[in-house]
């Protein structure tokens, strides 16, 4: 087993933990056996993934590959809704479709990129989109007005502000980025060893973490996987309301995200159980009221201890909570994980 | 009293922000630093740098001393954090709106009160005293700095001597146990504080610095660098005084069948007060004059069975009581030098001179992987009949005892059946456990107790028992009604910890 360890990311914000789970996904749908992930023992707790190949060459190779692969005219983040418009078709969150006819066209290309990954089973890009979400026609508010962003995940949080999308303004020009690297640069970047923000120009407020982590240089390489790392997140879309994204409770437009913490060393599939599982959730609520999640009722509370109970015993030690804090202007709102605070299973 | 730099709120508020504008909930050591920091290179001990200033070299050194020796402890006391329900606007200057009015104000909106009120002040302790050049430098530096957090929460910084609250655990994990997680300066953080204020101090290039139709306020950067996390965790409070100080222990010659310790012990403490003689103390005896309060527990004679420790064979136990005075411990550890014999009609029995054990470290250690639980050998007499007013099961009695041989340790309200319970309940609270009660089925009580109100039902019982935080994993005690006459000890039963965690749910 060769450790490989993301010096830069630290369990505070979310980016770390999307960068540590986006990483891992990539390089096993890049081909990398027997991926474990883990965080070093200490205070200063750093996320690793081992693996019997975890060398910086292979893994920086593979996430070069991987966004050289994204970075293509044909690949689905290159797509626009429609011919000569710049914004994105895989987008979740994108300005208001208010014709039928543009409504027909968009599901029918969507549905075309997604029968044409199906194909080449591109099973991480297909989790990735299913994860994202999709603009909601379902929705509709009391005067007949589409609710397009109902159908998106909450760790979507590109700002909407002049006209700005997730994948045309993130997913792409990070891909280029990583793209453009050598495969030593791309696992300097992520080992934490050279820190180097292309999109955002190094500036001192760059907008790479996405809402992730406070604003500011990020390396593009770790950026790039912890926007993958919203994979193993899945949404539920619902009749009513937003669409419930696991990884988040409360609000729609506030709210907390949760990522789980465990000791020793953990397989991605094992990582999706529980970060999919009730049991995190309403471990995660612990302490809150329930103004704070947005329900007239409160029946957490109750539950909490046989969740975390059930936590501890797969190896849970702490549970990591963000509050999520709106910045900005109301029309385009900024979201963004503030600090994380850790909830102990008291589990040794 | 250790080394300390105290810092006293002046408005009694603490007003921090870390991370993207979360509210610090109490000033961390790395901030006192990043304070110091900024009072050795502005303040009046700074010395001219080109244009500028820098701190001073013994200023330098007592920095550096700071990062390589984090505090050992801080002292926080009480605080409450505000909310960020109102917000303040705030004019941040005039700006140019091309197409509209030309002048228009920028208001811009941020929460009002994010703070914390303090009751008291925070200190940062050091166990060893600094070397003397970087003591005199910390001294001349603290009255220097103006406040912590924002300018809007002034203190006075001093040099004092202060008792922590928390220590610093050097062995902590981030993700488990308890304890406040603060940043520590390291090694490097003044460099990259100073490398970061004089780059920011440079003057912008003019194209930089021109006019935009939106100004933002940017904050510099963060500087991160030379910042570690550190936990400091409460102490752990001291178990409470044993009920029995310090045990002589003596060894016999043959072993004595439990069914027959209360009738030895009572022979032994016939025995002992012959040897003490006229003016046997009361601790001893048991005969209190009228209306003289009685201790919770007296001198105890127990048996242990042939593997006891620090003997290696059987042995006779005399506990020798907290609560008893130095004259009359003194006259009782005179008197047991002497004793050899002791006569009984079921069989004499000699002894050896005694060793006296310290009560709390009396029993080994528990194994690795297991937790001390206690068992009453041979067996517990409960100490009252059951109270009246609801159900009471053995393990309520077994409670019970515990309390009252603790009974320093609780206050418990009212009179009669009411404190009983109350004096159970209260058991519970500190973590008293009792696993299985399980009474005693034997035709001769005699055999567990000395003398019975014939009134009272006489229910012995074996139980398996924690005793939570009452006391440490080595104290040797006894309960129950025949707790000082050869019932109720208390011997360990190590169990398993993953079967004590199934329990615990």
């Amino acid at each position: 087993m060769t450790d490989f360890v993301l010096t830069t990311a630290e369990s505070k914000t979310m980016l770390s933990h999307l960068a540590l789970y986006g990483l891992a996904a990539i390089v096993e749908d890049g081909g990398l056996e027997d991926v474990r992930l883990s965080w070093t023992p200490g205070m200063s707790s750093r996320p690793v993934l081992s693996a019997p190949q975890a060398d910086p060459e292979t893994i920086g190779e593979i996430v070069r590959r991987h966004a050289a692969r994204h970075d293509t005219p044909q690949s689905w983040p290159s797509r626009q809704i429609s011919a000569g418009e710049q914004r994105a078709l895989m987008s979740p969150r994108i300005s208001v479709i208010s014709s039928s006819e543009g409504w027909h066209s968009l599901q029918e290309r969507r549905h075309d990129v997604l029968d044409q990954l199906t194909d080449a089973r591109a099973l991480l890009d297909l989790r990735l989109i299913a994860a994202l979400g999709e603009p909601s026609y379902w929705r509709k508010n009391r005067q007949g007005q589409r609710l397009q962003d109902d159908g998106a995940s909450r760790l979507e949080m590109q700002p909407r502000n002049q006209g700005s999308e997730f994948v045309g303004n993130r997913i792409r020009p990070l891909a280029a980025a990583v793209a453009a690297r050598t495969a030593a640069a791309v696992s300097d970047g992520l080992l934490g060893h050279t820190v180097r923000d292309e999109i955002g120009k190094d500036r001192p407020d760059s907008r790479t973490p996405t809402g992730l982590a406070a604003p500011g240089p990020t390396d593009n390489a770790l950026a790039w996987c912890a926007l993958w790392g919203i994979s193993q997140f899945p949404i539920a879309p619902r009749s009513t309301g937003f669409a419930t994204t696991s990884g988040h409770i409360g609000r729609g437009t506030a709210g907390y995200f949760y990522v789980p913490v465990w000791n020793g060393r953990w397989s991605t599939a094992r990582i999706r159980t529980v970060l999919a599982s009730g049991q995190l959730s309403r471990y995660a609520a612990i302490g809150l009221s329930p103004s704070d999640l947005g329900r007239t009722s409160d029946d957490a509370a109750s539950r909490g201890e046989a969740a975390r109970e059930w936590l501890a015993h797969r190896g849970v030690t702490a549970v990591v909570r963000f509050p999520v804090h709106r910045f900005g202007s109301d029309s385009a709102p900024e979201r963004r994980a503030m600090l994380g605070e850790l909830l102990k299973t008291g589990r040794r | 009293m250790s080394f300390a730099i105290v810092a006293e709120p002046l408005l009694g508020v603490y007003k921090g922000q870390v991370g993207g504008g979360q509210l610090d909930p109490l000033p961390s050591p790395a901030r006192l630093h990043a304070a110091l920091v900024c009072a050795a290179a502005q303040g009046v001990r700074a010395v001219a740098d080109g244009d500028g200033l820098r701190p001073c070299d013994a200023d330098r050194d007592a920095l550096r001393w700071l990062e390589a020796h984090p505090p050992d402890g801080i002292a926080v006391p009480e605080t409450l954090p505000n909310g960020g329900a109102a917000t303040a606007y705030r004019k941040e200057g005039l700006v140019v709106k091309e197409g509209r009015s030309p002048l228009s104000e920028k208001l811009v909106g941020k929460p009002a009160v994010t703070g914390v009120a303090v009751a008291g002040r925070f200190a940062w302790t050091w166990e060893q005293d600094p070397p003397e050049p970087v003591a005199a430098a910390l001294g001349a530096l603290c009255p220097e700095v103006p406040y912590l957090g924002t300018s809007e929460s002034p203190v006075r910084l001093a040099v004092a001597a202060a008792d922590p609250t928390h220590r610093l655990d050097r062995d902590a994990d981030l993700f488990t146990g308890e304890g406040l997680d603060l940043t520590v300066a390291t090694t490097g953080r003044a460099d990259a504080l100073e490398a970061a204020h004089r780059e920011t101090s440079v003057a912008p290039l003019l194209r930089a610095d021109a006019h935009r139709s939106s100004e933002k306020t940017t904050a510099p950067p963060v500087v991160t660098a030379g910042l570690e996390l550190g936990r400091y965790a409460r102490p752990e409070p001291p178990p409470p005084p044993t009920p029995w100080t310090s045990v002589l222990l003596f060894r016999v010659d043959r072993p004595i069948p439990p069914q027959l310790r209360v009738r030895y012990a009572v022979a032994v403490h016939r025995a002992l007060v012959a040897l003490v003689g006229d003016g046997a103390p009361a601790v001893l005896t048991g005969v209190y004059e009228p209306g003289v309060s009685r201790p919770s527990n007296r001198c105890a004679i127990q048996f242990l069975g042939p593997d006891a420790p620090h003997v290696g064979g059987t042995a006779l136990a005399l506990l020798l009581p907290r609560e008893a005075s130095e004259v009359d411990l003194t006259l009782i550890r005179m008197a047991v030098q002497r004793l050899r014999h002791v006569k009984v009609a079921a069989g004499p029995f000699g002894v050896k001179p005694p060793v006296e054990v310290p009560a709390d470290a009396f029993w080994p250690e528990p194994a690795v992987g297991t937790e001390r639980w206690w068992q009453t050998e041979p067996v517990a007499v409960p100490d009252s009949r059951p109270p009246r007013g609801g159900r009471w099961s053995l393990a309520d009695a077994a409670a019970l005892s515990v309390a009252l041989v603790w009974r320093h340790e609780f206050s418990a309200p009212g009179r009669g059946d009411v404190r009983y319970r109350a004096l159970a309940e209260a058991a519970a609270g500190r973590g008293v456990r009792v696993e299985s009660a399980v009474r005693v089925m034997d035709r001769d009580v005699g055999h567990y107790v000395h003398k019975v109100n014939p009134d009272t039902v006489i229910q012995p019982y074996r139980a398996v028992l924690s005793l939570g935080d009452l006391t440490g994993p080595r104290t040797i005690a006894a309960i129950g009604q025949s707790r000082h006459l050869g019932g109720g000890l208390l011997v360990p039963r190590d169990l398993p910890s993953d079967i004590v965690r199934r329990w615990a749910r």
